[in-house]
């Protein structure tokens, strides 16, 4: 009888594991491990997860732990694992940069625990609906109800947390229409959110707004705040940290990009002209060259949805 | 091979595939698939609404009652051919950056980029468009993308006159 319940139990175990394995298939996600989470730590108290969507900013507080951003929703559990191995304290606060997946991923877990979410009350907008976004191709889901913000705000504010005063500050219309991104003075750490991507061409989600143009001028603002010793965690790649020298070349470079694709729409080029032209040849290399037509698309789209 | 070295694998493989599950990352950049260009065919406004027309789209299985329901809301609005969202069988787009005067009442097929301004709570009141809640009828349903959604808009780049009548 104990022979035959083991039997079964190892049957159900494997059928459990096939099963998962199937499942995992059908949504073409088979034979890519997870990509493995890093957790550099760039200033005393302030650490950087990365590898589950955006960078994730973790802050550690008298009392717990502040998170900037929460990274993808597939991964969750393990963002919830790299930040407790940053410091098993609690998670207090979620601060949302913007309303992109790869970065509100944790929202509805942390959610659910009360923790508050704070962030611009256009993000708290979106995530309310679920709405078709061209520029990213895709339907924007809404998050249930536990993982929306619990605190919004319209143009910036300050916020304790521990012995920090945090300063946010929102950007109109630049990545999207609900960007802010934070300064921990104490820390001298500036996390931007999706204003400032290295490595490779930014996203732009001109359908609620966005354009290159205004990532740019966005990232002047960044500039004002701190100083030249500042370190700044960007919303994708540079996520040891990286300095305002380089934040300025890569300004440097999208404001280039903008004008060739403003001569371009002053032409009334179609979007197959102007990628056929590429414009953005002679910085594949510097930046990446792996989504230059989608970054092209949507930054052409955020010229024409302008004009 | 034991039972304990069963156990072990079975719960090894298991394992293996709850970390599969947890799936690569998935990031926004990964997965962008920019649409710049929308078309969309439907009638054209007789007049400006806050300075703009406005598109809508009919249902075309149900269209005697988006007509019916443009009427009333048309009729009691007193605001000839603005039919924004009286029913779910209509849907509107806020015509922006070209100058449609030319198609006022018409029906048209118009390409551009179409964008979302962010939810308005106040829709459901009927003020998702800015000045419209004085329009019957012109209540969130419009360029509906989930309850209490504003009305969406397309910066115009094309647009070409379609042969059809309009309410």
């Amino acid at each position: 009888m104990l022979q035959r319940d083991r039997r079964e139990f190892v049957k159900a175990l494997v059928a459990g594991g096939a099963g998962l394995t199937l499942s995992t298939r059908a949504f073409g996600q088979g034979g890519r491990g997870p990509a493995p989470l890093a957790a550099p730590k760039i200033a005393d108290r302030v650490s950087v997860v990365s590898g589950a969507g955006g960078n994730i900013g973790v802050i550690v507080g008298r009392d717990g732990v502040m998170m900037i951003d929460g990274g993808t929703a597939n991964r969750a559990g393990d963002v919830a694992k790299a930040v407790n191995d940053v410091n098993p304290g609690m998670v207090q606060v979620l601060f949302n940069t913007h309303y992109h997946f790869d970065h509100v991923g944790s929202n509805e877990r942390l959610g659910m625990n009360g923790v508050r979410i704070v962030a611009h009350e256009n993000v708290k907008k979106r995530l309310g609906v679920t709405f078709d976004d061209p520029a990213m191709g895709r339907k924007m889901e809404a998050l249930l109800p536990a993982g929306q913000p619990t605190e919004t705000f319209a143009d910036g504010g300050r916020m304790t947390f521990g012995q920090d005063t945090l300063e946010y500050t929102h950007t109109p219309l630049a990545h999207t229409d609900g960007d802010a991104f934070i300064f921990i003075p104490t820390s001298n750490v500036i996390h931007t959110g999706d204003l400032l991507w290295i490595g490779r061409y930014p996203v732009i989600d001109y359908t609620v707004g966005g354009s290159l143009a205004s990532m740019a001028a966005a990232l002047d603002r960044v500039d004002r705040i701190g100083d030249a010793g500042t370190r700044i965690i960007p919303g994708h790649g540079g996520q040891a940290g990286v300095t305002k020298a380089d934040m300025r070349r890569t300004r440097e470079i999208w404001l280039e990009i903008n004008k060739r694709l403003e001569d371009h729409a002053k032409q009334g080029h179609a979007i197959d002209q102007v990628i056929a032209a590429a414009p953005t040849k002679d910085f594949d290399e510097r930046i990446g060259s792996g989504m230059a037509d989608a970054f092209l698309r949507q930054a052409y789209g955020g010229i024409l949805a302008r004009r | 091979m034991t039972l304990v070295h069963i156990y072990k694998a079975t719960i090894l493989g298991c394992a293996c595939a709850v970390v599969a599950a947890g799936a690569p990352s998935v990031s926004a950049q990964d997965a962008v698939n920019p649409r710049i260009n929308s078309t969309l065919t439907g009638c054209v406004s007789r007049e400006r609404v806050n300075g703009h027309y406005i598109l809508t789209q009919f249902d075309a299985t149900n269209k005697d009652a988006a007509k019916s329901a443009i009427e009333a809301a048309t009729e009691a609005a007193g605001v000839p051919g603005f039919t924004s969202g009286a029913s779910s069988t209509s849907t509107s787009y806020e015509l922006k950056n070209y100058d449609m005067t030319a198609y006022a009442g018409r029906r048209v097929e118009v390409t551009g980029v179409l964008t979302s301004p962010p939810p308005n709570p106040m829709a459901e009141a009927g003020a998702a468009i800015p000045g419209a809640s004085a329009i019957p009828g012109a209540v969130a349903t419009a360029g509906t993308i989930g309850g209490g959604t504003p009305i969406r808009q397309m910066s115009v780049l094309q647009v070409k006159p379609r042969t059809g009548s309009c309410p």
